[in-house]
């Protein structure tokens, strides 16, 4: 360790420089570090901005009837919520953990394209401006659902469709080019001595992941810009009047949607798979049946797309290979939660806070896996689809799975990206705090679903009543924890306890191993030794 | 001379900058090939 700092302090007197002073830092940066804390910045502020969304929807339906808002502005909140939630919240967040962590996994001194990085990051904000303006439009912001299933988003959609059409088109270069920077650095900046085999699973979940996403971001734009041309230019796509097929528009869509849900839990499982073993002192068990599970995982998220469309009218052929194909995809989750389980099988477990997020998340991640595997039988989805159930489900994915693993890495990696230890109680508060609220929010969502309750609406019959009250409270509880959590960031950034390098007992890694806490704003300009 | 020893270090050797180029370049014509495909899938009868 100590050689490492000497060899910064040799060479601080020629080009290595610390960050500019400033706000142009962040306007120009191209270090892997700030492109990284701008990401997590972004994320972080969409989090809190899609939340506000959540907390008008669960007021909405505090009770039956219609109370706060009218149900166009309902329709125009969820639809703004998942937007922002998949797209600004938990998709910016793996990549601004991407650019912190995968150059010091790797023993990188930087990302392999850094001016590539810094325009990645800037496109976004732009993205996320030009569709919340939407919303000040004088048609409303768009209103037909996260999906934005053809006729609706076309011959039926606001004029502000055309604004959301080039904020998804500037996600998708965002994402597009950030991906190939990742695929670039990891497959051309390994220190010499990292094989692939010896990457760690975060490297490599990340690695897979770029695959999918571009693979099926520029799917995504395609369908906008068939969407586009549709409205303006005279096509008929998915318009069946000229010849098209609205349908089509549901095939293409799922076809991204589906690996883009994967998108949002490959880089969660590496994360969880560097949590677990520093805590439970253990090596991961079963590395390399990790790194196939994962490749299975996204090789599979291609073939299942029309388990979203099971009640949209297929053949039975079509049905019943949607499911086979889906139910399949839990043998390899399950070799994960496997792993994971037999990992802190004997170990010496403690249960510090990055700890007790990781743990959550393989509980309640596996509580919305089963639920998934009941939404895949095709029969019993034609009861369950479109109802509050699937709500249940992909929140379960998506909050205590995805949202988990986020929050667990920053506990977990904040005091060597700051220098600070945070505040181990307030970090525990936190845990459970949400832990309660999150399970009484989305728990009595199955209840909802089961009985029928159809999700995407604002006013529901009588004897839904009392589940969505608890719901809504679990709500406003969960939503408050984030604020909390607020506080613990910008806490733990101003000051704290010093982290030693090391930071915990058990952690591996080169980015423990051979960095002080903080790192230096260039680390690994030569090559550290990999073991 | 230090620009020269630079060129030589591990990271910034021109092979490796020749080879990320290599890499971006395959990876858009992934990124093309999805683009136009999706135009040729929603166009199918
Ligand atoms: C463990 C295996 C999983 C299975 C078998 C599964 C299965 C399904 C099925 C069949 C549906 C469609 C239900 C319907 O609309 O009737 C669905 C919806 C959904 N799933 Fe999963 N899922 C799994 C994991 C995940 C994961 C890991 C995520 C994200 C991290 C996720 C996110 C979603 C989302 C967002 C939806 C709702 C899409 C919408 O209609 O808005 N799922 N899932
Ligand atoms: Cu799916």
């Amino acid at each position: 360790m100590s050689s490492e700092i000497t060899h910064d302090a040799a060479h601080d007197e020629h080009d290595h420089h610390g960050p500019a002073k400033g706000l142009m830092r962040w306007v120009t940066t191209t270090n892997h570090k700030d492109i990284g804390t701008l990401y997590l910045w972004l994320s972080f502020i969409m989090l809190l901005y899609g939340g506000s969304m959540a907390m008008i929807i669960r007021l909405e339906l505090f009770q039956p009837g219609l109370q706060w808002v009218e149900p166009h502005f309902f329709n125009q909140m969820t639809t703004m919520h998942g937007l922002v939630m998949v797209f600004g919240a938990i998709m910016p967040a793996f990549v601004g953990l991407a650019n912190w962590l995968v150059p010091m996994m790797i023993g990188a001194p930087d990302m392999a394209l850094p001016r590539l990085n810094n325009w990645s990051f800037w496109l976004l904000p732009f993205a996320f401006g030009i569709l919340a303006s939407t919303t000040f439009m004088e048609s409303g912001a768009p209103a037909f659902g996260w999906t934005f299933y053809a006729p609706l988003s076309t011959t039926y959609a606001p004029d502000s469709t055309d604004f959301f059409i080039f904020a998804v088109h500037l996600m998708g270069i965002s994402s597009v080019m950030g991906s190939i920077n990742i695929i670039a650095t990891i497959l051309n900046m390994r220190a010499p001595g990292m094989t692939l085999m010896k990457m760690p699973l975060f490297v490599w979940t990340w690695l897979i992941t770029a695959y999918l996403l571009i693979a099926v971001m520029p799917v995504l734009a395609g369908a906008v810009t068939m969407m586009l041309t549709d409205r303006h230019f005279g096509t008929s796509f998915f318009d069946a009047a000229g010849g098209g097929d609205p349908v089509m528009f549901q095939h293409i869509f799922w076809f991204f949607g589906h690996p883009e849900v994967y998108i949002m839990i490959l880089p969660a499982f590496g994360i969880i798979s560097a949590i677990i073993p520093t805590f439970a002192r253990k090596p991961l068990f079963g590395y390399s049946s990790m790194v196939y599970a994962t490749a299975s995982i996204a090789i599979l998220s291609f073939m299942v797309w029309a388990h979203h469309m099971f009640t949209v009218g297929m053949p039975v052929a079509g049905e019943l290979y949607f499911m086979y194909a889906t139910i399949l995809i839990s043998i390899p989750t399950g070799v994960k939660v496997f792993n994971w389980v037999t990992t802190m099988w004997k170990g010496s477990m403690t249960f510090e806070t990055p700890m007790l997020w990781a743990l959550g998340f393989i509980v309640m991640f596996t509580i919305g896996g089963f639920s998934g595997l009941m939404l895949g039988v095709a029969p019993v989805d034609t009861q369950y689809h479109d109802t509050y159930f699937v709500v249940a489900h992909f929140h379960y994915v998506l909050v205590t799975g995805a949202l988990y693993s986020i929050i667990a890495a920053f506990y977990y990696w904040v005091p060597k990206w700051t220098g600070h230890m945070y505040n181990e109680t307030l970090g525990k508060i936190h845990f459970w705090w949400s832990t309660i609220a999150v399970n009484v929010l989305f728990f009595p969502q199955h209840f909802l679903g089961l009985a029928g309750m159809p999700r995407r609406i604002p006013d529901y019959s009588l004897q839904f009543a009392e589940f969505n009250m608890i719901s809504s409270i679990g709500g406003f509880a969960f939503g408050l924890a984030q604020v909390f959590f607020l506080y613990i960031v910008i806490k733990t950034i101003r000051g704290g306890e010093k982290a030693t390098d090391r930071v915990w007992e058990g952690a591996t890694g080169l980015e423990f191993e051979q960095l002080p806490s903080p790192p230096p704003y260039h680390s690994f300009t030569e090559a550290p030794p990999v073991r | 001379m230090q620009q020269e020893q630079h060129e030589q270090d591990y990271f910034t050797s021109a092979e490796r900058r020749k080879r990320t180029w290599r890499i971006v370049i395959a990876h858009l014509l992934i990124v093309a090939t999805f683009f136009v495909a999706t135009f040729l899938w929603g166009n199918f009868e």
